[in-house]
């Protein structure tokens, strides 16, 4: 009896060890993957770091709002996850008027690395002053040399 | 063993012919017997054994008719020990096996954590989630599409899109149904749906509209 409990015992790890494995082969095949095709021929940053490609993302953002003459409120990248360091994702607030605001935001996404925003909003500013206020997160990806 | 038999043929008085058979030791045994019973034998035959005599002097038992096996000692022996010890050999090799893949497991783990260092990696969830993002819609078209299909007297209060792509657009015009005419040339702005409706404090009316994941 006690032999069986035992192998019954035995036969259930075993299913859940391999079980456990096949999701880890599958997960560092996932990982061979090529990053390239998500975001299109030259759209993803091949800086030879990750805080390389961050600082160069920065730069962009920062620079298209200063030649718009945009308030900078924030423009800051987002630590990354361990199970995403190649998504860079920058907290952007810019604000101005809603014409150079809506430019800025087409000379980012119109760049080549690709920059897209998601979870994003466009809104009139409350003081009435025509102008508004965009918030948004830029995502890119980071594929390495 | 069974007696020996004779066929005896005799001849009556009244002239008539009988045929015996006589169970005896020998011939001159049969003779005697016949004499005995007032008969005087012409001739004495010996028969062999009859049908019923062959059949009765086997031995009928059903196990001399049935296949017999003989199995050696040894060999029995050895099968028997082997089907005993099959609940140990499966707990052992189980254990042995789940212990293996652990350790396969671990090492796979360690070596995937060591080559994501200062190297980009993108879990599967992060990876659909990052496609999703990277194939939407653009601000910048979303907004063109507005501003041309914009009555000259509406304006945008606020758009926003969530994590899901789902749009949200805020309108302040005096005619929201010229509005509605208006958005519906457009076939992206067509498939929003009314919210609701609000007025402002400068006298124009809001229009909410939300719009699936795009």
């Amino acid at each position: 009896m006690l032999a069986l409990y035992l192998s019954h015992i035995g036969l259930m790890r075993l299913d859940r060890e391999r079980a456990a494995l096949a999701l880890a082969r599958q997960g560092a095949q996932s990982e061979s993957r090529p990053l390239t095709h998500l975001a299109g021929r030259g759209g993803a940053w091949r800086e030879g770091s990750r805080d390389i490609a961050a600082g160069a993302i920065r730069l962009r953002l920062l620079e298209a709002a200063v030649d718009r003459r945009l308030l900078v409120e924030r423009i800051a990248i987002e630590p990354a996850g361990q199970d995403a360091t190649a998504a860079i994702i920058a907290r952007v607030t810019v604000s101005g008027p809603e014409a150079a605001v809506v430019r800025y935001v087409a000379d980012i996404e119109r760049g080549r690395p690709l920059v897209r925003f998601a979870d994003w909003q466009l809104r009139r500013s409350a003081a009435g002053d025509g102008t508004v206020r965009f918030d948004g997160h830029a995502a890119s990806i980071w594929a390495g040399r | 063993m069974t007696t020996p038999r004779f066929r005896c043929t005799a001849l009556r008085r009244s002239g008539a012919t009988e045929v015996r058979i006589v169970q005896a030791v020998s011939a001159d045994a049969a003779r005697e017997r016949l004499i005995a019973a007032g008969l005087e034998p012409d001739s004495i035959e010996a028969l062999g054994p009859s049908l019923i005599d062959g059949l009765s002097g086997r031995d009928w038992k059903l196990r001399h008719y049935l296949p017999t096996f003989s199995m050696p000692r040894r060999p029995a022996m050895l099968a028997i020990g082997l089907l005993a010890s099959m609940p140990f050999t499966v707990a052992v090799g189980s254990w042995s096996l789940a212990t293996l893949a652990a350790t396969q497991n671990e090492r796979l783990a360690n070596a995937s954590a060591s080559s994501r260092i200062g190297r980009p990696f993108l879990s599967d969830s992060a990876r659909r989630d990052l496609a999703g993002r990277m194939s939407r819609r653009t601000v910048s078209e979303i907004a063109a599409r507005l501003f041309a299909v914009l009555p000259q007297n509406a304006s945008i209060n606020g758009v926003s899109s969530d994590a899901d792509g789902r749009l949200k657009i805020e309108i302040d015009t005096p005619d929201p149904d010229r509005l509605r005419i208006a958005l519906a040339v457009d076939p992206l702005l067509t498939t929003l749906s009314e919210e609701g409706q609000l007025r402002t404090d400068d006298g124009a009316i809001r229009v909410t509209l939300r719009g699936a994941a795009m």
